[in-house]
């Protein structure tokens, strides 16, 4: 398997490729992008995260300091991602961060009920959208002390 | 007709009439047997019969006549078990329950069905109550029939009529339940389909500013700038219109609310760079309502009179309060744009606006969510207005809301 996948910092979760590009783009711009994963929906996710399908012999062990997960996607959607992620012993401390369009209050409550670290709803506005995204990935990566 | 009977009753009458004070003579209350006994044999709507203590008849009026389609002869010494008729001789043996149970209590009350001669079956109210000789030993029973068949059959119609009412209800209720889901995942689809496509425009516009703006001419980047300046305009008004619509969703939450302390917070949040408004608050009554609701309606109303007093020179605005029969009023005045009274009719309604985009900035449905809110707490909004000397916005609240 690939190493980079082994050097994971972000796992990007985001099926609308332009919402992509802008997250990639203001990541980049303070410098957390270089190891960063973009996968385009749930199905995927999972299959990274649990090193399944096109993923196998990925270093499971390898976890990504934060994932950035959204809710609407095709398939699986974000919610059950979320789920799997926090029911899973191996995968439950990873920090999972919800980013979605809309602040639909049932969305937020099932998400914190789940474990969800923070709940986002991304800002219409590009720079309002990218100083979120920037704030985040600094905090995470960068501030957040993980457990041993 | 037994006169041991009637004399128990003339008795009583005449305690009564003692007791209302009503005795005028004794003339009077001597001639009451007489006309009592006339009145129980021929009162046409009740059956009234006596029954030995075995059960057996031994003198009835002209209403039982009526009632039970036999005649005088015909009844007199038959058990009362008649009554039941061939089909439902199983319920004679009630018969002695019914008995043994007026002996034990002094009265028994039943309805239930009865037949006549006729074998016809009504639907029958009965009281029995036995009756008891000078010496203390059983006379027999005085029994009291009406005929409520009809009473009975309204009853049940009503019913009817009741559950398919009840059930028409839940049906609707069930309809609109799916109305309201559908709505709501139109909302939902709303906020989130149409905020996605927006932010790839506003942000791949700002990227080619961002990466390409020296290199376009001013044009290019005025284009641009409108480009910007218009997905934020889309983007409020989509925030606008799901808070709107949300709005009606939500359950009114009543507490007592400090207004001068809500009033206070929206201030703080609208004027947090320095502001050439001066803005004077006078103290507010509290009232009852839900608190985000009611901030919502003050953040408007304050904002509309920061925005349209804005190109004032001096810009005023005054918070205050006055007292209504059963209502507190509330007041935001400014001496800004203003507007014609000849329009004040569009002022609440939802996309309506008196102010072009360019003079003022706005989606038509500040005033509308206001409006809304204040509705839903039993309450008006009015205002008062002229072009160029500002606006004056009242609210009502009502002061017994619980």
């Amino acid at each position: 398997m690939k190493n980079h996948f082994n050097e994971v910092e972000i796992l990007l979760v985001e099926d609308n490729l332009s919402d992509a590009e802008l997250i990639t783009r203001a990541l980049r711009k303070v410098n957390l992008a270089n190891h960063l994963v973009h996968v385009k929906d749930g199905e995927e996710a999972l299959d990274f995260i649990f090193a399944t399908g096109p993923f196998t012999g990925r270093e499971k062990e390898n976890i990504p300091k934060v994932i950035l997960l959204d809710i609407k996607m095709p398939k699986v959607d974000g919610i059950e991602v979320l789920r799997q992620i926090k029911a899973n012993s191996e995968t439950k401390r990873i920090p999972v961060v919800i980013m979605t369009s809309s602040k639909e209050e049932q969305d937020i409550i099932r998400s914190y009920e789940l474990g969800v670290n923070s709940f986002v709803v991304k800002p219409v506005e590009f720079n309002d959208f990218a100083k979120a995204v920037s704030e985040l990935g600094l905090y995470w990566v960068l501030i957040n002390q993980p457990p041993a | 007709m037994d006169c041991g009977n009637c004399k128990q009753l003339n008795r009583r009458m005449t305690k009564e009439y003692n007791q209302t004070g009503l005795s005028d003579g004794r003339n009077k209350i001597d001639e009451a047997p007489e006309d009592l006994s006339a009145l129980l044999l021929e009162f046409k709507d009740y059956a009234i019969i006596r029954i030995d203590p075995a059960g057996y008849i031994r003198s009835w009026n002209l209403g039982a006549e009526d009632i039970y389609g036999y005649t005088h002869p015909e009844i007199i010494d038959q058990h009362i078990s008649v009554f039941y008729g061939a089909k439902d001789s199983g319920k004679a043996a009630n018969v002695n329950f019914s008995l043994q149970t007026a002996l034990a209590a002094g009265r028994y009350e039943h309805e239930e069905w009865q037949y006549n001669k006729e074998e016809k079956p009504f639907f029958a109210n009965i009281i029995i109550t036995a009756l008891y000789n000078a010496d203390g030993t059983l006379k027999g029973f005085a029994k009291v029939t009406r005929d409520i068949t009809r009473e009975k059959t309204l009853e049940e119609e009503n019913k009817i009529l009741h559950e398919q009412l009840e059930e028409k209800v839940r049906q609707r209720t069930r309809e609109l339940e799916i109305v309201n889901k559908e709505l709501e995942a139109f909302s939902y689809s709303v906020s989130h389909d149409l905020r996605t496509p927006l932010r790839a425009i506003s942000g791949y516009s700002m990227m080619l500013k961002e990466d390409y703006g020296s290199k376009l001419d001013g044009e290019c980047n005025r284009i641009m700038d409108a480009i910007l300046s218009n997905t934020k305009m889309m983007g409020q008004l989509i925030d606008d219109l799901l808070t709107f619509s949300k709005m009606a969703r939500l359950e009114t939450i009543y507490k007592s609310i400090e207004m001068n302390r809500l009033v206070q917070s929206c201030q703080e949040d609208l004027t947090n760079q320095p502001s050439r408004h001066v803005i004077t608050i006078a103290a507010l009554p509290a009232c009852s309502g839900d608190a985000s609701m009611l901030r919502q309606v003050w953040f408007n109303l304050l904002d509309n009179a920061i925005k349209y007093s804005s190109k004032n020179e001096k810009p005023q605005i005054e918070i205050g309060a006055k007292d209504d029969p059963g209502f507190h009023v509330y007041y935001v005045k400014d001496n800004g744009a203003g507007f014609d009274m000849k329009y004040a009719s569009k002022l609440f309604g939802v996309f309506q606006r008196l102010h072009r985009q360019d003079e003022f900035e706005g989606t038509g449905l500040g005033l509308a969510l206001v409006k809304r809110i204040i509705s839903k707490h039993g309450g008006e909004i009015w205002a008062d207005a002229s072009p160029n000397k500002g606006a004056t916005f009242y609210f009502s609240v009502p002061k017994n809301k619980q």
